[in-house]
């Protein structure tokens, strides 16, 4: 009878752990948005740099294998805008239509093509976006601005140095010692006024 | 016996089976759980709401301040290919580019919380990688040069002069990046300057004394 009263102890327990597993499975809640790159792949894509495009190669492609995604403000996006572009800001890409747009793009194979105020700005999107597992991004290089009331765009240098750095310190050092280089100055020539021979004074 | 009786038996002597089939089940369960918590580094709300933020970015006046005051907590990373490294860097910088992220001997410069990391290029692109990168593995204390050394040539080596209207902070500005441009070099040359011109040895003539004409006696 003892013994009988142990098993049931044991089987009430097991079937408690049971319980409590199951609760945790039920109301584990998986991340809504995961990275599905590691750092390891991403560098190696980042390494290759095929994802960056000018303007003149976006000319070259079919408007229909692409969709241009601004990723600037609402406010910059409202003032002046690259045409047919959606407005996407970084923060709105987790959005359930944001996210329903982006899946349908990759499915039917178009590129996602951003841009922002500079290529920095465009980079930060398309990091995110590859992580996540949109490896059809790419970014445009370009600058945007907003002068006399109309959108500009222009190609971007990226990592040009404006100046030859090495260069301009030899100059800087070179020019500065000429400047120092003060003439240099006359030796004073002092002439001592000659003296006049004294006259013997008169002696008796 | 009857159909009821025979299950409930088979039942009680086959629970502790039964049991440990479920329990097995649900260890692989356990298994492929953490596959949503293997996710390599920060979670991407965090990646975007750190990557929209200026806080990683140092100015070139702060910058400067810093290395001209020796701040030990400083450690400069070169992030530009090595030509353009061996041709002009900052002073003490270690070069490390973006393929060299996961060389051990080099990722132990950027995955670590002793130093303030400033990572640099000419502009912000090849530094705001390797930032972001560090960023998504949750690396501490990385810092971006804003502007890079294109900013810096423009405003530490060769600042504009401000304008006559311009408030006192702008000249007073200037004159800070005048004085930090000579201390990394800007005017200084090493060669000429340091090799003082041997000085003439003095030498010191005697008077010839002029003989004294006799003066008039009796």
């Amino acid at each position: 009878m003892k013994e009988l009263e142990r098993t049931k102890r044991i089987s009430i327990s097991a079937v408690l752990f049971l319980l409590v597993i199951l609760i945790g499975f039920l109301t584990f809640e998986r991340p809504k948005h995961v990275f599905k790159k590691n750092t390891a792949s991403t560098l190696e894509k980042i390494i290759k740099k095929d994802y960056i495009i000018s303007i003149s190669d976006l000319d070259t492609l079919d408007p229909s294998q692409y969709a241009i995604i601004d990723i600037r403000s609402n406010y910059e996006y409202a003032k002046g805008h690259m045409e047919n572009a959606v407005n996407i800001t970084r923060h709105d890409i987790f959005n359930d239509n944001s996210i329903k747009f982006l899946n349908n793009l990759k499915a039917n194979d178009q590129a996602i093509i951003l841009y922002g105020e500079d290529p920095d700005n465009a980079n930060t999107g398309w990091m995110l976006l590859y992580q996540l597992g949109y490896d059809n991004a790419k970014i445009l290089c370009i600058e945007t601005d907003y002068v006399d009331k109309t959108f500009q765009i222009k190609n971007a240098p990226l990592e040009k140095p404006n100046v030859n750095f090495a260069q301009v310190m030899a100059a800087s050092k070179s020019d500065k010692s000429e400047n120092i280089k003060k003439p240099k100055p006359k030796k004073k020539v002092i002439t001592a006024p000659k003296k006049k021979k004294r006259v013997p004074e008169g002696g008796c | 016996m009857s159909k009821r009786y025979k299950s409930k038996k088979f039942l009680v002597k086959t629970r502790y089976i039964i049991l440990a089939t479920i329990l097995f089940l649900l260890a692989l369960g356990l298994v492929l759980l953490p596959k949503y918590q293997k996710n390599e580094g920060i979670n991407p709300e965090l990646f975007v709401i750190n990557a929209v933020s200026t806080e990683r970015y140092i100015s070139t006046d702060l910058l400067a301040d810093r290395i001209i005051n020796q701040d030990p907590t400083l450690l400069l990373i070169d992030t530009r290919p090595e030509k353009e490294f061996n041709e002009f860097s900052l002073p003490n910088a270690v070069n490390i580019q973006l393929k060299d992220f996961f060389n051990e001997e080099l990722n132990s410069y950027l995955d670590q919380d002793v130093y303030d990391v400033i990572l640099f290029s000419n502009d912000n692109f090849y530094a705001n990688e390797v930032w972001m990168l560090g960023n998504r593995l949750g690396y501490k204390n990385l810092f971006v040069l804003k502007g890079g050394l294109n900013e810096w040539f423009s405003t530490i080596i060769n600042p504009k002069y401000p304008d006559e209207t311009m408030p006192r902070e702008a000249f007073e500005l200037y004159d800070f990046r005048k004085a930090a441009g000579m201390y990394f070099g800007v005017g200084v040359t090493k060669t000429k300057s340091e090799e003082k011109p041997k000085s003439k040895k003095k030498v010191i003539t005697a008077p010839k004394k002029k003989k004294r004409v006799p003066e008039g006696g009796c």
